[in-house]
């Protein structure tokens, strides 16, 4: 069980946190530093940072390459600046 | 601070090859990646955790070369990115930066074989940056690693084998699919060469059961289109896709527009250069690439001794190019450090070498015809975002160039381009030659230069919290 956005959503050992966010329908990662756009998934091995997320307090988390983990709290559209 | 024999950056083919002909002959080997398991891009299993499922033909069964890594014995560090890399005047080694989420160390390794792989190459067009767009290996990754679909209603718009792959792969997997557009003409000139032909039956066997899934799935499939534009948001996207001329400039009149959830995009790959920047040895730009590589010698070595490159780091093959250049990388360390001088080595690494040179073929010629025309760095207008980490868009640069900056880091230095979280990975390229159209510059020519179309390398290669450095392992 982790939580994004506030809301409580069941995961599977293994699976990342990009996974999980296009599971529930979640496409915005972030949102863009000068333009503030909504920003997605891109290249999904790590390299461009586009999916980055904030976890447990922690910000500009790739979420591509990073997995689940029980109690995780996950929150998207953080801006450049936390 | 710990040492190794020799340290290998990245667990794909090329890496795990090396480690293993290193381990095997006596070596103390340390093996290092950033994702928690061995394989790398190429060799993404399902986790362990997921109910199995039938496995993909494409990434190959990859139980002999985990069963063998299973089998010898070498340090692991897995989970882990590889930040720096400076010569060790003591050891005459080299010394690298390693951060593991929460904390950072340093290693010592009297040699490195850097198999970092490589990026997916995307020109910028207009509307590239909306959430659903993402490159063919984002969504192969979904699909080998994870076993999820990263939409259900796609485009694929991009060039190269690996279009075509995820594309028969979406298809076999239930997608829709609404068209798979690749730039590249159709033409005669494309025919491969005799000599690259040679022990490639299986490749075209492959590329045969791709086209086959096509064919079956009655999909519109294009050879001398691209996307010019994506619009929406929210996943409900309508992707416009144009013929292009031999120039890779849109053909006005002849756009056809799709909804879709996703559009796939991705031209070609070019080596991740950063930690072979940073380590100072000589790189040169491959003309029939389109980018720049380590230079090596015949044995897979870089300008300085003791650093060994191999794989799609180093110029882009493919995996069974990579595994070669491992072992080659593997038995030339092996037999250089004396550790194990044998007749039946120098033999094995002689019938690699040659092995390579066939393959080199089939690589030459791929690389050849799936050559990225100048006129598609075009395609991004004005108010197109180049950088994506920045915001700095294609007019940002144009103010740029009209204000004397004549090469990337000047731009950068001007707009922020290249300053942001991917440190210009996804942008370099674009910049590079957009620069050229905007000061009319003949662009391969002028892009084969180097000093002006690579940032200025520094450390770290990732976005490291600052607590982290405080944070030692030991």
């Amino acid at each position: 069980m982790v939580v994004i956005n506030g809301h409580p959503v069941t995961v599977c050992e293994g699976e990342t946190v990009a996974t999980v966010l296009l599971v529930v329908g979640q496409s915005t990662t972030r949102i863009s530093a000068v333009q503030k756009q909504t920003r997605g998934i891109f290249c999904g091995i790590g390299n461009c940072f586009e999916c980055r997320v904030t976890i447990d307090d922690v910000p500009n988390v790739r979420s591509c390459i990073t997995y689940v983990e029980k109690g995780m709290r996950i929150e998207t559209g953080g801006g450049e600046i936390q | 601070m710990i040492s190794y024999d020799v340290a290998v950056v990245g667990a794909g083919p090329a890496g795990l090859a090396a480690a293993i002909a290193c381990s095997e002959n006596g070596l103390n080997v340390l093996l290092i990646d950033r994702s928690p398991k061995p394989g790398g891009n190429y060799y993404k299993s399902l986790p362990d955790s997921f109910e199995r499922r039938d496995s993909s033909s494409h990434s190959r069964s990859p139980n002999s070369i985990m069963v063998r890594l299973g089998q010898v014995r070498l340090d692991r560090q897995f989970a882990t990115e590889v930040w720096s890399i400076y010569p060790d005047e003591e050891s005459d080694g080299w010394i690298l930066g390693l951060h593991t989420s929460g904390s950072c160390r340093d290693i010592v390794a009297a040699n490195v074989v850097l198999a970092p792989g490589a990026m997916e190459r995307v020109v910028p067009f207009p509307g590239w940056t909306t959430p659903g767009v993402m490159t063919a290996g984002a969504v192969q990754s979904f699909i080998k690693g994870q076993a999820i679909l990263p939409g259900k209603r796609f485009l694929l718009a991009g060039s190269g084998f690996l279009q075509l792959a995820v594309g028969a792969k979406l298809l076999a997997e239930g997608a829709e699919v609404v068209g798979i557009f690749e730039s590249q003409p159709l033409t005669w000139k494309k025919r491969p060469p005799f000599r690259g032909l040679i022990g490639q039956g299986g490749r075209f066997k492959e590329a045969l059961s791709y086209l086959g899934q096509l064919v079956r799935s009655r999909v519109r499939y294009r050879w001398g289109w691209t996307v010019i534009q994506v619009a929406g948001s929210d996943r409900l996207l309508e992707a416009t896709v144009a013929k292009l001329n031999p120039e890779g400039v849109p053909i006005l009149g002849c756009e056809q527009s799709f909804a879709v959830d996703t559009v796939v995009v991705g031209i070609g790959f070019s080596p991740a250069i950063e930690l072979s920047l940073l380590s100072g040895v000589r790189h040169e730009y491959d003309k029939t690439l389109g980018a720049t590589i380590p230079w090596r010698d015949g044995n897979l070595q870089s300008s300085q001794n003791g650093l060994y490159l191999a794989g799609d780091g180093a110029g882009i093959g493919g995996a069974r190019l990579a595994t070669l250049e491992g072992r080659i990388v593997g038995l030339a360390l092996v037999t250089g450090e004396g550790k194990a001088s044998a007749p039946h080595l120098d033999q094995e690494l002689d019938a690699l070498k040659r092995a390579h040179r066939r393959e080199m073929a089939f690589v030459h010629w791929m690389n050849r015809i799936f050559q990225i025309p100048a006129g598609m760095y075009a395609l991004s207008q004005e108010e197109t975002i180049i950088c994506r980490c920045e915001d700095v868009t294609r007019r940002d640069i144009v103010k740029a160039v009209q204000m004397g900056a004549k090469s990337i880091n000047e731009i950068k230095a001007l707009t922020r381009i290249g300053m942001g979280y991917c440190q210009g990975r996804t942008c370099r390229e674009a910049l590079a030659r957009i620069l050229a159209q905007e000061t009319g510059e003949e662009a391969d020519e002028w892009v084969g230069n180097h000093n002006l179309e690579l940032f200025t390398p520094r450390p770290p290669i990732y976005p490291i919290p600052v607590i982290d450095f405080t944070r030692d392992q030991e």
